[in-house]
């Protein structure tokens, strides 16, 4: 755990604290799944044996399999029948979808923001950290951080929706970074309050870090996740509230040699992917025959 | 029922001096039922000729009951050039399985073949009347045939269609790799609950199988590979040897088995070759060796 850290166990406000606790936890296998949808060498066993470390995420998949779009006769009961039946692949992508999915269910009660939008820029910011890390040794832990930075967000909204559009309409008639309308009007960041959050779900403390300081330089995870943040908004992928573009993420990316990276060809591979993960969160449609 | 092959080739259309014998066009098979019913399954490059022939003998048959397996290129890439589509006053009906994939319909995977990109005309533009329908395990009627489907073993959702008119009973696989255990690499099996699970999963899902072929008069079968070449070099490609097939065949008291999906690879002598050990094999297991036989483009069973 990481000393920063420690300190807003304090220091924040005791009602966001309290809501910290009726928030649902996210996989802690998020980045590992991803990840594995990215390498063809993963062996069957890894997969199901991955899987099956979330039994959340393993009931949810069988749940699918079994569901009436796949139609099939007999039941699965396990992911190692399923994989029989249906490939590898298929019960990967329905693994992957789903974790990823899950971080949506987080956000059902995300007014003032539009839930769907506030998760395409969560997914939109993973997927940039994702890529401006290949072939770091972080690029799982920045595919995490870079979907959960705005964890915090989620606190103040379950806390009082009307609160936080008041912050948002404040922070964009002045225009100034929402987190300085989140300290006056809730007493803490959204920073702070993911921190205290990935703390609570016993996240590893370089994550935690990430979700602290990614508007800051920082080190380590956090200015990739600085940088992504602001390419999603320049880009306009999603919405995360925050309209404001942060002068100092284009020296960081500069200072990480990142600047060639942030291109109009990398937005558009990001909202593709989103748009196909997003075509998960409609529900199967019923087909006349089954 | 008349059954006839247009196409008998897997993964891709192989024209050439090596393949004149047995045909190179992908999957295709004219099913017409004693009352006229009129289906075809799978729509690989031999619909074009079958298109054309269609033409040449009018009336034309209507509606057209087409019934994909599923819907990788080799199956569906000749209904762009299935002629009778571009004939006003012509119904087809298109049906088949979809992958869980971007919750697409089999109409949308269906236009996107024809998108500008890849073809002048597009889907909506053909002056047939085009109906689809996304099938999972169902049974339908056309006529007075009985078209049931089930699932397959494939890398992709894949039907495999069984037709009956009466007491006559055809089926057509479509792709098909047996059912097998992936977790079995070495590891003990009393060490790890997977293998057993999926083990057991594997036997129910053959069972099964096995019961869709059951008793059938014809079955037309994925037989891309031989013993050599599956399982060795080409598991999980999602097809299946001779040798499974007969020892299917036999387990599922199927009267004829007919081997389609002829790997691209296999000339018309490596065929030859082939049919000499398939009947060679049979022969050995009990099987009739005249009941077997190896598909050829323009061939034409009647049951």
């Amino acid at each position: 755990m990481n000393n920063t850290t420690v300190s807003y166990q304090t220091a924040l406000p005791s009602d966001i604290q309290a809501a910290a606790h009726d928030i649902p936890s996210v996989s802690p296998l998020l980045g590992k799944i991803h990840r594995m949808s990215q390498e063809m060498e993963t062996s069957p066993r890894d997969m199901v044996k991955i899987i099956m470390l979330d039994p959340t995420l393993t009931a949810q998949v069988l749940r699918l399999v079994n569901s009436s779009f796949y139609g099939l006769a007999q039941r699965v009961s396990s992911l190692a029948q399923a994989v029989v039946l249906l490939g590898m692949n298929t019960v990967k992508n329905i693994a992957v979808s789903t974790a990823l999915l899950n971080t949506m269910s987080l956000l059902e009660r995300c007014s003032p923001l539009r839930p769907e939008s506030f998760w395409r820029h969560c997914l939109g910011t993973a997927l940039a950290c994702k890529t401006l890390g290949t072939g770091q040794e972080t690029a799982e832990l920045l595919f995490v951080a870079g979907m959960l930075h705005d964890i915090g967000k989620i606190l103040f909204i379950r806390l009082d929706p009307d609160r936080y559009g008041k912050a948002i309409r404040e922070s964009r008639l002045f225009g100034v970074c929402l987190y300085f309308a989140e300290q006056a009007l809730f007493g803490c960041t959204h920073m702070q309050a993911g921190a205290f959050l990935a703390h609570a779900w016993n996240f590893d403390a370089p994550l935690i870090e990430a979700i602290e300081h990614h508007h800051a330089t920082g080190s380590r995870s956090a200015p990739y996740v600085a940088v992504a943040n602001n390419f999603c908004k320049e880009s306009s992928i999603g919405d995360s509230g925050n309209i404001v573009v942060e002068e100092h993420a284009a020296s960081v990316a500069l200072q990480l040699g990142l600047r060639d990276k942030l291109t109009q060809q990398l937005a558009a591979s990001i909202t593709d992917e989103i748009m196909q993960a997003a075509a998960f969160l409609c529900q199967p449609q019923e087909h006349s025959r089954l | 029922m008349k059954v006839t092959l247009w196409g008998v080739r897997g993964s891709v259309p192989v024209p050439g001096p090596a393949t004149v014998r047995y045909g190179g066009n992908t999957p295709c098979i004219e099913v017409v039922g004693a009352s006229g019913e009129y289906i075809i399954l799978d729509v690989g490059t031999g619909a074009h000729a079958l298109g054309r022939d269609l033409l040449s003998r009018p009336p034309l048959p209507s509606p057209i009951h087409l019934f994909i397996s599923h819907t990788h290129w080799d199956h569906i890439q000749g209904f762009p050039f299935f002629a009778p589509c571009y004939v006003p006053g012509v119904t087809v009906h298109v049906r088949g399985p979809v992958h869980f994939h971007q919750h697409r319909q089999l109409r949308d995977v269906f236009d996107q073949q024809m998108q500008f990109e890849f073809f002048p005309i597009s889907n909506s533009q053909l002056a047939a009347t085009i109906t689809y329908e996304s099938l999972a395990e169902t049974s339908l009627s056309v006529g007075s045939l009985t078209v049931t489907t089930q699932f397959m073993n494939h890398s992709v959702q894949c039907l495999g269609y069984r037709i009956c008119e009466q007491n006559r009973t055809m089926v057509y696989t479509g792709d098909h790799e047996p059912y097998y255990n992936v977790f079995v690499d070495g590891a003990d099996p009393l060490d790890d609950p997977l293998v057993g699970d999926a083990g057991a999963m594997v036997d129910r899902a053959t069972e099964r199988f096995l019961s869709f072929l059951s008793g059938a008069d014809l079955v037309i079968i994925d037989c891309q590979y031989t013993p050599t070449e599956y399982p060795v070099k080409k598991r999980t490609w999602g097809h299946s040897s001779w040798d499974y097939c007969l020892t299917w065949m036999q387990q599922a008291a199927v009267r004829c088995m007919v081997l389609t999906h002829h790997d691209p690879l296999r000339s018309d002598d490596a065929l030859d070759a082939m049919t000499q050990d398939i009947h060679r094999a049979a022969a050995e297991r009990g099987i009739d060796p005249d009941m077997v036989l190896i598909a050829r483009e323009g061939m034409e069973l009647s049951l």
